[in-house]
């Protein structure tokens, strides 16, 4: 996606994962961000469990990295 | 043993002169101190520009970087016939002039009337260099030339006070960028990575209150209108309470007129309205938790403060009591891709809306809610 060297800047920049819901089974998978994403948009993908082919986007965020116990 | 050695040493030292020679080093410093009091003060201004020097070397690498990937974005999204670069380098020295306020009368509509002047003069300029991009990614692409004019904003002013601060070699001047210089180069950094969300279309931690007012109203609009300039309306039944939800419209990056809307929707639903509830992005004081929902009073909008005003003026004509949830976030995390922590922020703020309402909003009677913030990436 980026075509630029990554810069040694302080502030390192994470990508978004998109969170889909199949608005059939309400199953909810994720996947890195796709340009044309936003949320409440419906996608033709298939849902992995049950293979509607109609995705809602119900979230587009920097997952929080597991803090270690 | 030791003290002879010791002795020994010294008087070697005498010996060979050395003694002498430290001592006139000595004194030749203690009179340079004496004779020239300011040589201290000039070695730390020393230090400090050469600091400076640095920290400016790295904005001018942001700078270039951000106007870099403002290039390339509008080249790939809105396939301009010929090379955009000295456009993009000619609106990144766009300026807008304050209204004059000598007399403040009438001041916020002048500002108004200046800021939509600069807003659609900006945007005409990215649609003509993007003939391609749809709608709403012209605004988003405009956002991301905001984005690179205020990198190149910063970069300029600090160059400004560093030269000067050389040429006159005034230490306060220096000492007080200096100063400034963590704070600069956070806000430099956050509008990089803010550049990176401008140009992919990804939410950012400022759309809160507009992803909060969309999650209200998803799969429950009765109808669905524009209010205003990119200013959307939805309307909602909840619990026998007509609901009326105001926000940018999205997906495309805009904040929207949400004052004018809000006004709007009074001025046509006269004594109905019972209650205004504000839901925005409220920076946090450092050590405060991100992502933490706030309640309070009052109008809850940013910026230049013409939809603050709005609201505040006739929701005192009518005495419509004000609402606020503020959800906390850094100046960092509003403008940069939003963060989990703060994202599921929005779904505690709706259950408390819900109750808000229920409470103290009677059965029969309507209530205005303005979802505040930038809508980029949030349909």
């Amino acid at each position: 996606m980026e075509s630029f060297p990554p810069s040694k800047m302080m502030l390192r920049y994470v990508p978004p994962l998109t969170f889909l819901k199949c608005t059939s089974c309400g199953t909810e998978n994720s996947r890195t961000f796709k340009e044309e994403d936003y949320v409440f948009k419906k996608t033709n993908e298939v849902c992995p469990k049950c293979g509607n082919n109609e995705l809602l986007i119900v979230g587009i965020y920097v997952k929080e990295r597991e803090k270690k116990a | 043993m030791m003290e002879d050695l010791f002795l020994n040493q010294l008087r070697g030292f005498d010996e060979t002169g050395l003694g002498m020679l430290v001592w006139l080093i000595w004194l030749g410093l203690m009179m340079l101190f004496l004779f020239y009091p300011t040589m201290s003060q000039r070695i730390q201004l020393g230090y400090m520009l050469r600091d400076l020097e640095k920290k400016l070397a790295r904005l001018k690498l942001v700078k270039d970087e951000v106007r870099e990937r403002t290039i390339e974005t509008i080249k790939r999204i809105g396939k301009p016939e010929k090379d955009p670069t000295q456009d993009i380098d000619k609106l990144m020295e766009f300026f807008v002039i304050e209204p004059e306020s000598m007399d403040p009368y009438g001041i916020v509509y002048k500002l108004e009337h200046i800021l939509e002047t600069g807003e659609s003069r900006f945007e005409e300029e990215i649609r003509k260099l993007s003939p391609a991009a749809e709608d709403y990614k012209v605004k988003t692409l405009a956002n991301l030339m905001e984005v690179a004019r205020t990198t190149n904003y910063l970069y300029r002013i600090v160059r400004h006070y560093y030269l000067l601060g050389k040429k006159t070699a005034n230490i306060y001047l220096i000492l007080q960028l200096q100063m400034l210089m963590p704070q600069l180069m956070e806000m430099t950094e956050a509008l990089r990575l803010a550049s990176y969300a401008f140009a992919y279309g990804q939410p950012i931690g400022d759309g809160i209150g507009v992803l909060a007012a969309a999650k209200l109203a998803y799969g429950k609009e009765k109808a669905r209108y524009e209010i205003a300039k990119d200013t959307t309306v939805s309307e909602i039944e909840f619990e026998n309470r007509r609901v009326l939800i105001v926000r940018a419209t999205g997906p495309g990056g805009t904040v929207g007129r949400p004052g004018e809307g809000v006004k709007k929707l009074i001025e046509r639903e006269g004594d109905n309205v019972k209650l205004i509830i504000t839901i925005d992005a409220g920076l946090r004081l450092e050590g405060d938790e991100s992502g933490k929902m706030v309640e309070g009073v009052g109008v809850a909008i940013g910026g230049p403060g013409i939809d603050k005003y709005k609201i505040e003026e006739i929701a005192k004509e009518r005495q419509i009591p004000l609402y606020a949830f503020v959800i906390y976030e850094s100046i960092v995390e509003a403008i940069t891709p939003m963060r989990e922590v703060i994202a599921k922020a929005a779904d505690v703020v709706v259950e408390k809306i819900k109750s808000v309402l229920l409470e103290k909003v009677p059965a029969g009677s309507t209530a205005i809610i303005a979802g505040i913030g930038n809508t980029v990436g949030i349909g």
